[in-house]
């Protein structure tokens, strides 16, 4: 993975000297609370319905054996022992002090972690494709670019305070894993007919109280010129974006207003300015940070057939094996090798929570099965990306015995879920109990497998962390003035992809203990409506919304459309 | 006399004196959601009543708005010409439209107001100023111009910084001022250097 040099870590131990100036003066009555916000904030820090909370930044989504060490070290010391993955790639403590952060910050800088420009309204830290580097699909690997963007977009001063929030996600492969239309940039990297890196680029994407599919302005953007591109998208947004309304201050009100021929328009008139500039990017810096993502030193296999043979004997044996294999194993562009997720969607335990013992039981495995290196999914689990295919049952031994083999990867129980409003103070409702009442009334996991692949994301409130609106099945915390019930609203047919759609509302929201309920009728519905091979949001495009209304509200769902 | 910071970290009193509107002209926040102070770009800093009513210091040096500027020129011509008025642009207007009313040869000073410290027009504001209309006087910040803040403003073209009135003791000045040089390799170029980091060092080459 990317090593610091001399001048990384010169840049982050200054942003820890400056962070602890900034804490004393704040605890210090010199710094308003007002005042101090944004600076805690672009250095990941909020302050939550119980204490701080600290967004610990995982760029694109790779993260070493030795930093989930580090992570667990801190939480154990400062927090309460566990942490939360968060669908941004990032890993959340929530029970820290504002006086110990400076020391937290320090000792994560000594493995290169940093939080810096995790939250605030600046670019966020990157995302990308969890299966970057190893897919089979991939045609360029976009961490070199991220990391590139990671380093410029670093305490830029131009876009230090841009009106809202700004973030990018990055992919290379045919199909997005990294739901980079729903970004405020989405960028798709891939190779054009000379075999030259061009970047597809998309923008105003979001979810949120708006959600959003990002349009493309750039379809062959030359990687030379992605700083010099990205600079003018951002100057443009700087100026012109809204800053009266916080609700309508994204890039994606902007190009909604605009339209995106006129926001084209803006952006490529502002590049032309800069276009052959000294941020160009160079072979040279490009060869240099791909250095740190160059392939691991991988055994060379001459034939899987053999080792495929094995797994398929061990899997009629343990049929919780061939379950394992068949979900939260995947495909890897080295021949021998497999990537690996480990669920962290297990019965009774908060989606992407994972507590200090385990961050230090994984980051053994990610060492002995592996490169010392792991990956985080914006769906809230963790990949060992290098795992020898002759390893897999060994392997799937170990993670059983911690809990990490549930064979659930993009089946229904594979929920994604914010912290919701145990922890959030943002937060309508309750999510990670709602999602534990699930992970319950579906605990069959034959079940679970019969119905298939089915994206299911459960937000707390609008903000729309889980990032429901692109859900299969959507499942949204509402405020109902004056009611001490949650209420959630559930949603069906979004999707993810380069072909992203947003999900459409059922009906009218139901009371937190219906959810689960309302689930099971919703699906039963898909399960006799199916035609063979078809995944439960191929029914749905089939035969639309109108028979799950009538299956969840009965004949009232025709007077209840207004809701919809 | 009010104080300004330099890019060296020299700290002087100001001599300019900012004209600025009544405090009671400031948007107010509106009753539902969380930001609701700022007008947008494109949006009138004042009303014309306003420009027109607003008092100018008779003497010394004097940094007004530009819409007063655009409104009251003929008033203000020959002290312009003697070198004494500056303009100043508030965060909701174009730098184009600055450029179009001011001769920023023969302009002594100009200023970009940050109405409050997260609003970031100004940092572009003040790129382009040096960058695409190529002026070298002098440029100021002002408003809410905090000391966290002081390394991007320098770092976007401003040489002189001029915090709030009694925001800041002399001694948290100069405290500010030594921290200037903290990050002493940012990554990106910017107005004061436009390499970024990759085309103004030799960094080491990295392994996998």
């Amino acid at each position: 993975m990317y090593r610091y040099d001399d001048y990384d870590q010169a840049f982050i131990d200054a942003r820890v000297a400056q962070f602890r100036d900034q804490t004393r003066r704040y605890l210090a009555g010199e710094l308003s609370e007002d005042e101090f916000r944004p600076l805690r904030l672009q250095n990941g820090i909020y302050v939550e319905r119980h204490s701080p909370l600290l967004r610990i930044g995982i760029p694109y989504g790779v993260l070493a054996s030795a930093q989930l060490r580090a992570i667990a070290h801190v939480a154990r010391v400062y927090d309460k022992g566990w942490g939360h993955f968060s669908t941004r790639q990032n890993i959340q403590l929530n029970w820290l002090k504002i006086a110990d952060i400076p020391d937290v910050l320090a000792e994560l800088a000594k493995v290169r972690l940093h939080a810096i420009q995790t939250s605030g309204s600046c670019v966020r830290a990157i995302t990308a494709d969890h299966f970057a580097g190893i897919a089979p699909d991939e045609e360029v690997d976009p961490r070199p670019f991220a990391e590139i963007l990671r380093q410029w977009s670093s305490l830029h001063p131009e876009f230090a305070h841009l009106p809202r929030k700004f973030k990018f996600a990055v992919t290379g492969a045919k199909s997005d894993r990294a739901a980079i239309r729903v970004h405020d940039v989405g960028l798709a990297f891939y190779k054009d007919a000379a075999g030259e890196v061009k970047v597809r680029v998309y923008v105003g994407g979001g979810l949120g109280r708006t959600p959003t599919v990002g349009v493309v302005i750039a379809d062959a953007l030359p990687w030379r010129q992605l700083l010099n591109y990205c600079a003018a998208i951002l100057r443009v947004y700087n100026r012109y974006g809204r800053r009266d309304n916080s609700y309508k201050s994204r890039i994606k009100i902007m190009v909604q207003s605009l339209g995106a021929a006129r926001m084209r328009e803006l952006v490529e008139a502002e590049w032309a300015f800069d276009k052959d500039g000294p941020s160009t990017l160079t072979e040279e810096e490009l060869a240099r940070v791909s250095l740190g993502f160059a392939p691991p030193p991988y055994e060379k296999v001459a034939s899987e057939n053999a080792a495929l043979a094995r797994l398929q004997v061990a899997g009629e044996e343990h049929p919780d094996f061939a379950r394992w294999l068949n979900r939260c194993v995947h495909g890897h562009k080295q021949r021998g090798y497999r990537a690996v997720t480990l669920s962290l969607k297990r019965r009774g335990v908060g989606p992407g929570d994972v507590t200090a013992d385990e961050m230090d039981a994984i980051a053994a495995l990610a060492e002995r099965y592996g490169f010392g290196v792991l990956r985080s999914t914006h769906t809230q689990n963790l990949v060992l990306p290098d795992v020898k295919l002759v390893d897999l049952f060994d392997l799937w031994r170990e993670l059983d015995s911690l809990d990490l083999a549930t064979p659930n990867t993009g089946l229904l129980t594979d929920l994604v879920c914010c912290p919701g409003g145990d922890l959030c103070a943002l937060a309508n409702a309750r999510s990670v109990p709602l999602a534990l009442a699930v992970q319950e009334q579906f605990a069959d996991i034959e079940r679970v497998a019969d119905l298939g692949e089915i994206d299911c994301n459960i937000s707390g409130c609008i903000n729309s962390c889980s990032h429901h609106h692109v859900g299969h099945i959507g499942i949204l915390g509402v405020d109902k003035e004056g009611s001490e019930q949650e209420w959630y609203q559930i949603a069906l047919g979004g999707e993810q992809g380069f072909d992203a759609r947003l999900a459409e509302i059922v009906g009218r929201a139901l009371a937190a203990e219906e959810i689960p309920a309302a689930l099971a009728k919703v699906l039963d519905l898909y399960v006799e409506e199916r035609r063979p091979g078809e995944r439960f949001i191929d029914t749905f495009r089939r035969i639309g919304i109108d028979p799950f209304k009538i299956r969840l509200y009965g004949d009232r769902a025709r007077v209840e459309k207004k809701y919809a | 006399m009010p104080e300004v910071i330099r890019p060296d970290g020299r700290i002087e009193e100001a001599d300019w004196t900012l004209v600025r509107y009544p405090a009671s002209n400031d948007p107010k926040p509106k009753a539902t959601g969380k930001a609701g102070l700022a007008r947008n770009t494109g949006e009138a800093a004042a009303p014309p009543e306003l420009v027109a009513a607003l008092p100018v210091p008779p003497s010394g040096r004097v940094i007004v708005p530009l819409a007063l500027w655009q409104a009251r020129r003929e008033e203000l011509q020959r002290r312009f010409d003697a070198g004494e008025v500056g303009v100043w642009l508030d965060a909701c207007e174009e730098v184009e439209t600055l450029v179009a009313a001011v001769d920023l040869a023969a302009v002594p000073l100009l200023a970009l107001d940050f109405p409050k410290a997260g609003d970031g027009r100004a940092y572009s504001s003040a790129a382009l100023l040096r960058r695409r209309y190529g002026y070298r006087g002098p440029l100021w910040a002002v408003g809410d111009v905090l000391r966290d803040y002081f390394v991007f403003m320098f770092r976007c073209g401003f040489d002189t910084l001029l915090p709030r009135p009694g925001r800041y003791t002399h001694a948290q000045l100069a405290e500010a001022a030594s921290q200037l040089g903290l990050f002493k390799q940012p990554y990106q170029g910017a107005v004061d250097d436009p390499r970024p980091l990759f085309r103004r060092v030799q960094r080491a080459p990295l392994h996998a």
